[in-house]
Formats: structure tokens, sequence, C-alpha cells
């Protein structure tokens, strides 16, 4: 510390300027950011006319996601899961809203050739894709010790690595005409961990991890037409959690569709939902592990997963 | 000029008063791992060899998990040769079915394991749409679910004694996401989301003798980041290994939960979650991080 101190005070005799100048940047850009965002002053773009590729859009977040695009007035929307029974009814829900083309395609994320062959597929019947939302996931719950190695492996496959695949297949195109969206949907236990569910944990901090590497990538690259958003829920309605019992700040998955397009719209890049869970998230990085423990505690978050556990 | 050395002078000596007196009154007790038995894994090269060293400079017996057989068996010969016991095990931690064999032999062979050291790491350094498929695997495999099998291979036995320590070396970059480092940093995250709820876990059972520790280092001059240039390398120079080993090894003989190094990075943690992103990529610029990994080498594959 007081090494990095004393070279800081040797910079600041050396070039004043330069450290005076990056401080001036770093809350000039927080004060842009806070006033664009206070007046709703952003860059707006529209989703009418791209054409989307929802994962994991059988159920949950997913669908709803599909119809809030649909009611934007997407082109083309492309659902995939492996429920085909669910898609073919969520197509039907989309196609009533009347201004989408709908398809669906059965395909399991977990499966990195499936997801080459079936992109292959969808590029060949609706074209190129142009906002790509990563949704599908899974959880299993568990201590660590008690979760199968399979299911660990399948977690890190599904939730993880199938953003790798489907980002790395449907990037090129969008860089090539220099328009395009990637989301992703992490989870809030991509902040911050939970006892638990340790498989999940790691699949959805390694999302955020990704998405924060991706947008600096493509910002370097100055492709800054293409966006990159990784949405951080906190706990939604759907099947997922339903087993969760004690959650003070709930979101249905419609408000999560909601603010995942509004976070398209003005290319945000981080979004954390509902917005308070960015306090917990400063808790944990400001407050020793201990405190952190305490604060769990007695919220009570620290039970939440053993109820979810004992449910399954 | 003189200011400046006046000024520096001045500061370099308070520092040292205030540092002295803290230590005077917060004695960092350090712990004994004599006797203990300490896997690391990726011991043959790099900050793990160093370990290997200091662990049995302190009496414990080091077992050394490494792919690379050679190296692994040279990290023994150094630590015999400086009268430390060390037994050297080839083992590819990114091979689930190697991991719990050869932790049921080393059970039997050396004994009840109580110090467990993740180590192993790597990285490939590409953009995404250059990164290999099976490349981005292998990161995931080696740098996060290896901890997964490890740790599941170890902590039982440690809950039974209620005697352990788990360390795991993730990276600054499994706080901070950077260019070139998709996969790396994807699967650092994901180390670091693991240890959060492993520790979280552990301080649940109630068992109070086991302890883990979390290390998150800049780039430690070992050849894994070779090439990596920020241009403001007068703020952030890479680490020495050995400054690097020593500064963890403070932190696990005083039971840290975390250890950052160079300690001010955690600085950092503190603004990420209230700076906007934009704010933070001026930093990250500031720094000449974003381009840091284009004269990115690596440790070049021999062949
Ligand atoms: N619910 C929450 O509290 C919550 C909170 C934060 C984040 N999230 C995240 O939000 C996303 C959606 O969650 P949700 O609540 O909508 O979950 P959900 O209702 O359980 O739906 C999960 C969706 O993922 C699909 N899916 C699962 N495994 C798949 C695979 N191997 N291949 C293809 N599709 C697969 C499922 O489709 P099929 O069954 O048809 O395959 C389903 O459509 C997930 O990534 C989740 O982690 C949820």
């Amino acid at each position: 510390m007081a090494h990095f101190l004393t070279r800081v005070l040797k910079a600041l005799c050396e070039s004043p300027l330069r450290i005076l100048l990056l401080f001036f940047v770093v809350l000039f850009r927080s004060c842009q950011y806070v006033c664009v965002r206070v007046l709703r002053a952003e860059r707006r773009k529209s989703v009418s006319g791209e054409t989307v590729l929802i994962t994991g859009a059988s159920r949950g977040i997913g669908r709803c996601l599909a119809l809030e695009f649909a009611k934007h007035g997407a082109d083309t929307i492309v659902l995939w899961g492996r429920d085909e029974e669910k898609l073919s009814s969520v197509k039907k829900e989309v196609e009533d809203i009347g201004t989408s083309r709908c398809h669906y395609y059965r395909c399991d994320v977990g499966d990195r050739e499936q997801v080459y062959r079936t992109i292959q597929k969808v590029q060949e019947d609706v074209g190129t894709i142009t906002i790509l939302v990563n949704n599908a996931g899974v959880v299993h719950g568990g201590t660590l010790l008690e979760t199968k190695d399979d299911k660990i492996e399948e977690t890190l496959r599904v939730n993880t690595l199938s953003h790798f695949w489907t980002t790395k297949s449907v990037l090129p195109s969008m860089l090539a005409r220099g328009r395009g969206h990637v989301v992703g949907i992490a989870s809030t236990l991509g902040l911050f961990a939970l006892p638990g569910v340790s498989d999940y944990v790691t699949s959805k901090f390694s999302l955020v991890g990704f998405y924060e590497s991706l947008a600096a990538e493509l910002r370097e690259q100055g492709h800054r037409d293409v966006g990159v958003t990784c949405v951080c829920p906190g706990h939604t309605t759907t099947d997922m959690f339903k087993d969760l019992t004690t959650q003070p700040f709930s979101l249905t998955p419609q408000q999560v569709a909601e603010q995942t397009i509004e976070a398209v719209k003005t290319n945000q890049r981080r979004v954390i939902l509902p917005r308070v869970m960015h306090l917990t998230w400063i808790l944990k990085s400001w407050l020793p592990g201990s405190w952190m423990r305490n604060v769990l505690y007695v919220t009570g978050a620290m039970k939440d997963m053993d109820n979810f556990c004992a449910k399954r | 000029m003189g200011f400046v050395q006046l000024g520096l002078l001045i500061w370099r000596v308070t520092c040292a008063f205030v540092s002295a007196l803290a230590q005077v009154f917060l004695p960092a007790r350090k712990k004994s791992v004599e006797g203990d038995v300490c896997v690391i894994t990726g011991a043959g090269m790099g900050i793990g060899r160093l370990f290997a060293l200091e662990f049995a400079k302190l009496g414990a017996t080091v077992v050394l998990w490494d792919v690379d057989k050679a190296a692994n068996e040279e990290t023994a010969r150094l630590v015999q040769a400086a009268e430390g016991k060390a037994k050297a095990y080839v083992c590819d931690v990114s091979n689930k079915n190697d991991v719990y064999r050869i932790a049921e032999q080393v059970k039997t062979e050396v004994g009840d394991v109580s110090i467990l050291v993740n180590n192993a790491g790597v990285v490939c350094g590409k953009t995404l749409l250059e990164l290999p498929d099976e490349g981005i695997q292998r990161t995931f495999a080696v740098n996060t679910l290896a901890h997964f099998w490890t740790v599941k291979a170890f902590l039982p036995g440690m809950l039974a004694n209620n005697h352990g320590h788990i360390i795991s070396i993730a990276s600054i970059a499994g706080h901070y996401g950077g260019v070139g480092l998709c996969d790396y940093s994807a699967s650092k995250f994901g180390a670091v989301g693991f240890e959060e709820c492993l520790r979280y876990e552990i301080r649940r059972t109630g068992k109070q003798g086991i302890y883990t520790t979390a290390a998150y280092p800049w780039i430690i001059s070992t050849g894994m980041f070779e090439g990596f240039t920020p241009k403001e390398g007068w703020l952030l120079p890479p680490l020495e290994p050995q400054h690097a080993v020593n500064s963890i090894m403070q932190g696990i003989l005083t039971n840290r939960e975390v250890v950052f190094v160079p300690g001010y990075l955690n600085f950092f943690t503190f603004l990420k979650p209230v700076l906007p992103m934009d704010a933070m990529w001026a930093v990250v610029k500031f720094f000449g991080i974003d381009t840091a990994m284009d004269t990115f080498t690596g440790r070049r594959k021999e062949e």
C-alpha cells in the first residue's frame, strides 16, 4: 500500500496533468452517465425490423422476451428450446400479436455441435440474426458435496459455454453488417454468491466476466454499433426458482423482458434487476467477508437456498 | 525537486511508523503448517513451484500435481534438495477421474490432505472469434471445473478432521473483464464465484478449523502472460513471482480470506459497483490495459 502511494505520489509530481486528467475523465463520465439516465436522453435504437434469436424460449423469461420483442415490432423471432410442444404454443402466441414471423427449432444448447448445426439451419431459413438473446439456463441446487459431477458439468455447459458457441456463430455477420446486439441473461447470483447453488453461481459469475470482456473487446476494436448487454435479474417468478420461499423483491418474467428490451434500445451494458439489488452488490464489495455473512444471516438469504434445495 | 524528495521522505517515514504501530497492536500471528499435507496443483512451473518450496520450508509435506512429469519431478528434486518432503504425481486436473483416482492414492500413500492449493491455470489470450472451441473448453476445465473436483476430493477429509485450508489462486481477471480475455476472464470469474460459495458453505457447517483463502494477483512474470504490456507499466508492473508468493503466503498463514496482490487492487473493487462502465473503461484505458493483450505471446508450445 505504502509502496503504491509512494509511486502515485511520484507520478503525481512527474505527470500531475495526466492523473488529473484521469480524475476528470472518470468524474465527467460518471456525471454524464447519471445525467443521461436521469434525463432519459440516451440515444435509442429501435428493435423493429430485427431478426431475434432467443434461446430457452419455451417458458419463463424466454417466452416473455419473445412476446415482448413481437410487441416492439421485431421482424422475425426465432425460438430455441427442447420442448417442441411448448415452443409451438409460444410461436402461436407470438403470431397472434400479429407483427412478426416466428420459427422454432429444437436445440439443446448444452451440445456444441447441435448449436452450430442449428444456427446454420436458422441462417439458411431466415437469414442473419441481428439480435441474439442467450437466455436458456438450468439450476440444480444442493451444496457442493451433494451435487453430482455430471450436474455440475451440465450447468456450466448450458449456462455458460453455450453463450460462447452462439455468440461466436452470430458475431461475424453482425460485425460485417455493422449492426447487432448480443444479450445475455445472467443473474444477480453472478454478482454475489449464496451458499447451496455453487455450480449455478459459478456459471453466472462466468457470464458476467464473459460479457464484460466481450464489451471491452468490441469497444477496443471500434465496433460501437454492435451492442452487448448483460442482464442480472434477481428472483423471478418462473418455474426455475419457484421453490424459493423468502424473496422480498421478486420480479415477474414480464418485468425482466420489458427491462431487457429497454436495455437493448438504450444500449446499456449491465442491468441489475430489481434496482435495489445493486445495493447488495455494493455491500458485498465494500464490507469485509464476515460482515457480509452477517448481513446474509440477518436477511435470511443464507437460508433461502436450503429451503429451495429441500423442496427439490 | 528538493520538495519532492522531502515529501517522499516524510511520507515513507510516516508509512513505516504507521505500519509498525499497526503491527504492535495487531500482531498478525502466523499459523504453523508443520506436519500438514499440502496438495499443490500445477506445481511444475511458475508460482506453483514456489508455493511448494515455501510450504516445504515451513515443514509441510508437499504433494505436487502437474501434467508435465519432468517439470514436476524437477520441483520435487528442488524441494528435497532444500530438505523438504515432497512427492510428485502426474495428474491432469481437467480430468475428474484422474483427480479422484490420484486423490485416493495420495490419501493412502501420504496421508490426510489438510491444505489444498488450486493453482493450475491456462490462458489462450485470443479474441472471441479467434478462440478455438477446444481452447475455451480447456480453459474452463482447468481454471474452473478442476476446483470443483479437487475440493470434492479433499473437503470431506478436512471436514472430518475439522482441520484444513483451501487456497484458490484466481486472478485479478476474475474481477475485471478485458480485451482478449473472454474465456480466461469468464473462467476466473467463475472460480471467484465458486470460492465465495465454498466459503459460505464451509462457514455454515460451523467447523471452525477450516479456512479458505482466495488470492487475486495481478499479472505475474512467470511466462504465462508473456508479452502482456500495459503502456502504464510504471504503475502496475508485472509482479515478481517470489514477491507474489510471499504476499499470498502471508495471507494464507494469517488465515486471510481474500488477498489482492498488490493489495491496493482492492481499491478498484470498491470502485467497480459504483462507477458506471464508461468511467471504469476510462480507468482501464488510462492504465493501457485495453491494448495490453495485443502483444501477448504466452507460453509458446514447444513442437
Ligand atoms: N427465475 C429466476 O429467478 C432467475 C433469476 C435470475 C436469472 N434467471 C435466468 O433467466 C434465464 C431464464 O430463466 P427462467 O426463469 O425463464 O427459467 P425456466 O422457466 O426454467 O426456463 C428455462 C428455459 O431454458 C430452456 N433450457 C434449459 N436447458 C436447456 C438446454 N439444455 N437447451 C436448450 N434450452 C434449454 C428451457 O427450455 P426447454 O425446457 O424447452 O429446453 C426453458 O425455456 C436463465 O438463464 C436463468 O438462469 C432466472
